[in-house]
């Protein structure tokens, strides 16, 4: 029985190890995240079907994305702090390719069941209980006044990006696999801006570490370069003087279990009242938010990376889940051929294009790069308990929120976002190719020379630094 | 077994978000001699992936890494 228990035991440990403590290769978890985006096309189809029939009109998923839900909740603070911007956006409704709208929507009962504002919540969640279950998270408060200066540069330059590039780089990735050219001028933008942001960092970070290289005075035992100006609030460290973890992270595991348990009933709760579709988009956006904690997956680090320290592999890894998005949304677009009722299933996600679509995306690019994380790796990273983070995704979120009213305004998309403003389609590429196999292999190509330029600059900056 | 491994210098590093940790670990092994050895301090969790990526492509020794409540040490010797 001893054996039996044993063996169990020991099975149980290298798979907790395995999947809940180590790090995942990065394809593993791009995969994963692919399965969760195109899980989430999947149920946003599905309710645009119901919503089709008549059922429930407020139950509406949408593909993953985060960006009108960040909105929807800096609304929310904006209104608290004086009812600048709108605190809460009235959605108007699908523009089918006959040019006529639905309305079905008036407004959302409450910011919080806006779809997109559920999956920003479940890549949080997600986030959180993989911290936990890791024992990773930590309660941490950075004191280094340029960490909070880099966050609140880099929430505002996000913030007005976003609202110009319509969206935030998971959109990008929704918005390529669903191939859309908003996407592809994103990840152009998005590449410009990195650069220059990473030059930004690389040269804050020589005259800092002249300095301190300068004050470091031998005490100790060694030359000690002390940076560390961070308050850990929780858990308490150091470890018990015996050895053993504190209970602070002894226990995180069984705090996610039981995170996970009051979840289920919430979205059981939330199905019985008529709420299956946010529920479960809910969910395909949890696994989202873990597969990206477990694979440390950040779009920031794979825009940037190449030019800062010459690291592309999550590069690569960012092209393999924008590649298998393409190929994962195809089946879906297609059932518009069969039930026309749901044709606008086949342009979910696209947006309209123009040259405030490059200025955004050059913004956010920068931003993101300063700040250290965009959206979705905010969310996940702020689920880790990264104050700094924090600060980011607020002053990101309360500037997206009080500058998106501009975004529907007449001027604004005559002179920023004019093609596809009367009709989307004209800016869907297989609209623009009349083939679908054409846009496919189209937007795979630049996918694939995207990820090449990126690894071609990553060995160029490697070479630069081993030489230098 | 770290504390048989002697540093020729610490950078610590806790509270410093991606990319700085890592920015400042190879600012700092870069003005190393070769077989000098370093200890890197850090919270962020991006760290875990970053810096034994960085030992095995600059071909510098992860001699040992630790993980104690979400603060990472490693041992690195150039």
């Amino acid at each position: 029985m001893s054996d039996f228990d044993f063996g169990i035991k020991g099975w149980w440990d290298t798979w907790y190890k395995k999947f809940f403590r180590e790090k995942w290769p990065l394809w593993i978890a791009a995969i994963f995240m692919a399965l969760s985006g195109i899980i989430s096309y999947g149920i946003a189809t599905w309710s645009l079907a119901r919503t089709v029939s008549g059922s429930n009109p407020y139950d509406q998923a949408k593909p993953l994305g985060t960006f009108l839900g960040l909105k929807e909740l800096g609304g929310i603070i904006n209104s608290a702090l004086g009812k600048i911007g709108l605190p809460h956006y009235p959605f108007n409704g699908y523009l089918w390719p006959d040019g006529k709208t639905i309305s079905y929507f008036v407004q959302y009962p409450n910011p919080f069941l806006e779809p997109t504002a559920g999956t920003m919540l479940g890549i949080l969640f997600g986030g959180l209980i993989a911290a936990l279950l890791a024992k990773e998270f930590a309660l941490k408060v950075p004191l280094d006044r340029l960490e909070y200066g880099l966050a609140l540069v880099g929430g505002v330059l996000m913030g007005v990006g976003a609202v110009f590039q319509f969206g935030c780089p998971v959109v990008s990735t929704t918005n390529l696999g669903a191939m859309g050219v908003q996407a592809i001028i994103m990840v152009i933008g998005m590449t410009i801006g990195s650069f220059f942001g990473a030059k930004i960092i690389v040269w804050l970070e020589k005259r800092r570490i002249a300095r301190v290289a300068c004050m470091a005075d031998g005490a100790g035992y060694m030359p000690l370069m002390h940076f560390e100006k961070t308050r850990t609030i929780w858990p308490k460290m150091p470890a018990r003087a015996d050895g053993g973890e504190p209970g602070g992270i002894r226990y995180q595991p069984f705090l996610a279990i039981a995170l996970v348990f009051v979840m289920a009933l919430v979205l059981f709760r939330f199905t019985s009242i008529g709420y299956p579709a946010l529920s479960m988009s809910f969910l395909a956006a949890t696994l989202t938010g873990f597969a990206m904690q477990r694979g440390g997956m950040c779009f920031a680090y794979a825009y940037r990376e190449p030019f800062l320290t010459g690291f592309g592999d999550m590069s690569r890894a960012m092209a393999l889940l924008y590649a298998l998005l393409v190929i994962g949304f195809l089946p879906f677009k297609l059932l518009g051929s069969v039930s026309p009722d749901i044709a606008y299933a086949e342009i979910f996600a696209i947006s309209p294009a123009g040259i405030g679509i490059l200025i955004g995306s050059v913004l956010f690019g920068i931003g993101m790069a300063l700040n250290g994380a965009c959206v979705s790796d905010s969310l996940w990273r702020t689920a880790e308990g990264q104050v700094k983070i924090w600060v980011g995704l607020i002053t990101l979120i309360c500037i997206s929120s009080w500058l998106f009213p501009m975004r529907e305004e007449p001027w604004f998309k005559t002179i920023f976002a004019p093609y596809g403003s009367k009709n989307i389609r004209d800016v869907y590429l297989p609209q623009i190719f009349g083939s679908y196999p054409v846009a496919v292999i189209f937007t795979i190509s630049i996918i694939l020379l995207w990820a090449l330029f990126m690894t071609w600059f990553s060995g160029r900056t490697f070479k630069k630094y081993m030489e230098g | 077994m770290s504390t048989e491994i002697k540093a020729d210098k610490v950078l610590d590093v806790k509270g410093l978000v991606c990319p700085r940790p890592m920015v400042m670990t190879m600012n700092t092994l870069k003005a190393m001699d070769k077989g000098q050895v370093i200890h890197v301090i850090a919270n962020d969790s991006s760290t875990k992936h970053s810096i034994p990526a960085l030992c095995e492509r600059a071909g510098y020794k992860l001699v040992e890494t630790k993980e104690e409540g979400g603060t990472f040490t490693f041992i690195i010797q150039k």
